[in-house]
């Protein structure tokens, strides 16, 4: 199993959400309202009521995203962590 | 000080489920904001003053106990509690628990190795089910009917964990359900819903596709819940329930100490994450006076 954003970060609390942008990371303002999925380009809504650690899907490929950071700056969004071995209820 | 109508609802992320729960206890007139692994530095630090409560709904198993071990030192209490979220996230020790307790459960024994697994399985008879102590949505879970399935299972897991780090297993007696097992969400001491999972497949976990069908809370679960909750305090639980076709009882599979519901209560109709909010601004009242 691996994690998207963090392969090879096996114990749950050294996962981090760098601060620095990495490559496929999106930052955008406050006012930006639309963004482009991560991974096949179709832009979907940004919503006002998002808060960090929300997922939000993509509604053309699926791909999940996460919104990693939220500041009156503007929202941080990456690629949501897969599914790990250890998940579930 | 303790700001008492501070809630952290502790996740790895945010889903439809969890913003759901985080909107009911803000309807409660609670502080509620998400917690994520990074900011639980700050929190354990103690640099805000200390919240009344942290909820525990990480995905992660690993996260859940880690988060809420060091909530509970750093003197934030928890709901699930640390403890229980360890013994329901391993079900070789609820095996335990619910024989210490005379709490009715299929017959479980552990397994460390290959060799232990083939004979507790002979042991038990055929079927049996083979699951990992710790895991969810049915990953592993699987029936062995016939002594080929013990070999191909074997075999599998040992291309996978050639060390053999994945022991122990549990070897179970597999129950005849009759085409479906329940699931009782728990809230506080309270059973506030029961369904059934119905399947054709063996497995009747909703992730593998199961339906949901609401069915009313009998006197015999309303039991069980009972006994398992003195045994592991109140809390939320999702307890799981299967009946014997051949005896018409009910025994506890097993303990959910994060069960999910934004999907079935869509369908059930009961409003679960309604429940638990209210009854957290209960308990932080009770604890206030
Ligand atoms: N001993 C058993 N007898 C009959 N069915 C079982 C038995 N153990 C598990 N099952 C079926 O498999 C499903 C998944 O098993 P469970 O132990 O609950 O693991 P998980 O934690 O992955 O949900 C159960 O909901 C039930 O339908
Ligand atoms: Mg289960
Ligand atoms: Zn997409």
């Amino acid at each position: 199993m691996r994690s998207g954003r963090n392969p090879g970060a096996r114990n749950g609390v050294g996962k981090s959400r760098d601060a620095i942008p990495r490559k496929g990371a999106m930052i955008m303002t406050l006012a930006a309202t639309v963004a482009s999925c991560l991974v096949c380009d179709t832009e979907f809504e940004v919503r006002e009521d998002w808060e960090k650690g929300e997922i939000t899907e993509c509604g053309a490929c699926g791909q999940e995203h996460e919104v990693v950071e939220k500041s009156a700056a503007g929202v941080r969004l990456d690629l949501a962590p897969e599914v790990e071995e250890d998940w579930g209820e | 000080m303790t700001a008492s109508d501070q809630v952290l609802l502790s996740v790895t992320m945010l889903r439809p489920e969890e913003k759901l729960l985080l909107g009911a206890l803000r309807d409660e007139g609670l502080t509620a904001r998400p917690l994520l692994m990074e900011d639980l530095a700050e929190i354990v630090a103690g640099h805000s003053g200390p919240p009344a409560l942290a909820l525990i709904r990480n995905l992660s198993h690993r996260d859940a106990i880690n988060v809420s071990r060091r909530l509970e030192h750093a003197g934030v209490p928890t709901l699930n509690r640390a403890a229980t979220i360890e013994t329901c996230n391993d079900k070789g020790l609820q095996a335990l628990l619910f024989a210490r307790h005379g709490i009715p459960h299929p017959t479980t024994r552990h397994a460390f190795s290959f060799d232990q697994v083939r004979r507790t399985v002979a042991d038990l008879g055929m079927p049996a089910v083979v699951k990992p102590v710790s895991g969810s949505w049915g990953r592993g879970v699987s029936k062995m009917t016939h002594a080929d399935c013990v070999e191909a299972w074997a075999a599998g897991r040992e291309s996978a964990d050639v060390t053999g780090k994945q022991f122990p297993v549990v070897v179970q007696e597999y129950i005849d359900k009759p085409g479906h097992d329940l699931r009782v969400v728990v809230v506080g001491r309270t059973p506030v819903v029961a369904i059934q999972r119905v399947s054709d497949d063996w497995r009747t976990n909703t992730h593998l596709g199961a339906e949901v069908r609401r069915v009313e809370v009998s006197t015999e679960m309303e039991k069980l819940c009972g006994q398992v909750v003195d045994v592991l305090g109140p809390g939320f639980y999702g307890v799981d329930l299967v009946e014997d076709r051949s005896t018409g009882e009910l025994l506890v599979l097993e303990v959910n100490a994060n069960p999910e519901f934004a999907r079935s209560s869509a369908q059930h109709g009961v409003n679960v994450a309604g429940h638990l909010a209210a009854y957290v601004a209960e308990t932080l009242t009770a604890s206030a006076v």
